[in-house]
């Protein structure tokens, strides 16, 4: 049986941060909007030209409530990825250390369980992270 | 309060040079030439549809809607209905005070509506979505019988 590569994490995720400084220049995009509104200095080629007050107003709320739901499923998702990949990284920390800890104690007849360990270590870290958490094959095994 | 009232006197200025600049008769004549314009439009509109409407292919009814505008107020406006065997379009000034433009006309029927936005005095033009880009497409007597066979199907 060969040993999974374990995925790599792709580090590219919006960060909280990142998402909150979006979230900040989209609403400053929208008070400049309204602000070239008011002075009518929409030119033609503009979504927003020939629209009346209130159809203006209407719409850059609805762009509003929109960006704050938008911005509410970013940050959610940012979070958990923050968590996540956090809780992979301790869990894929701890696991080699089982595996290095019963390697030195047990020396050659421990070989099976190393391999053992080893492969199922691999499927863990492709698997759901917070469901295997609660099945760690690391747990209960090796720490005695 | 020293800070208080310079602030109260800068907006006393400021709502002074406003009320210079827009007496109650700009206002009056904005709101006139707007519906003279309307009135003018339907006019050129109607003189469109003469032919069909000799023809007992539609008919064209002159009516009045009323517009609430924060600067104009409330006044009545003409409207035109263009009733046809299948659908009726209602072409319906919607206001003088509008965004980038002064006046927009809508062309609507229950499905769907174009917009005739007034760029100038006397001079309209329909609002067209071409390659993800708003433009306009002038007012002419093609351009008019363009938007209703578009509205009609």
């Amino acid at each position: 049986m060969s040993c999974q590569k374990a995925p790599a994490i792709d580090s590219g995720w919006p960060r909280p941060w990142q998402v909150l400084e979006y979230f900040e220049n989209s609403l400053e995009s929208l008070g400049s909007l309204q602000r070239e509104a008011a002075s009518r200095e929409i030119r033609p080629e503009s979504r927003f030209y020939g629209l009346t007050p209130d159809e203006f107003s209407d719409a850059i709320e609805r762009t509003r409530n929109e960006l704050e739901h938008q911005v509410v499923l970013l940050l959610t998702a940012s979070f958990e990825a923050v968590l996540k990949v956090d809780l992979v990284i301790r869990c894929r920390q701890r696991c080699r250390q089982k595996v290095a800890n019963v390697r030195e104690r047990h020396g050659g007849p421990a070989e099976r369980h190393v391999r053992q360990l080893a492969v199922r270590l691999a499927e863990y870290t492709s698997i759901d992270i917070l469901g295997g958490c609660r099945q760690s094959p690391c747990s209960g095994w090796g720490a005695r | 309060m020293q800070v208080a009232s310079d602030k109260q006197q800068a907006v006393y200025e400021l709502l002074k040079e406003r009320r210079d600049a827009e007496t109650a008769t700009d206002v009056d004549s904005l709101r006139e030439d707007w519906i003279q314009d309307l009135s003018d439009l339907f006019e050129r509109l109607r003189s469109w549809m003469t032919d069909a409407e000799k023809q007992g292919l539609l008919k064209v009814e002159q009516d009045e809607v009323e517009l609430k505008e924060e600067r104009l107020g409330r006044y009545q406006a003409p409207m035109l209905r263009v009733i046809t065997p299948g659908v009726s379009v209602r072409i319906v000034p919607r206001g003088r005070l509008i965004i980038g433009a002064q006046g927009r006309v809508d062309f609507e029927t229950p499905a769907s509506r174009i917009l005739l936005v007034r760029t100038k005095q006397s001079s309209w033009e329909f609002r067209e979505l071409a390659e993800c880009r708003w433009r306009g497409d002038p007012l002419t007597e093609q351009s008019f019988w363009a938007v209703l066979d578009s509205l009609l199907r």
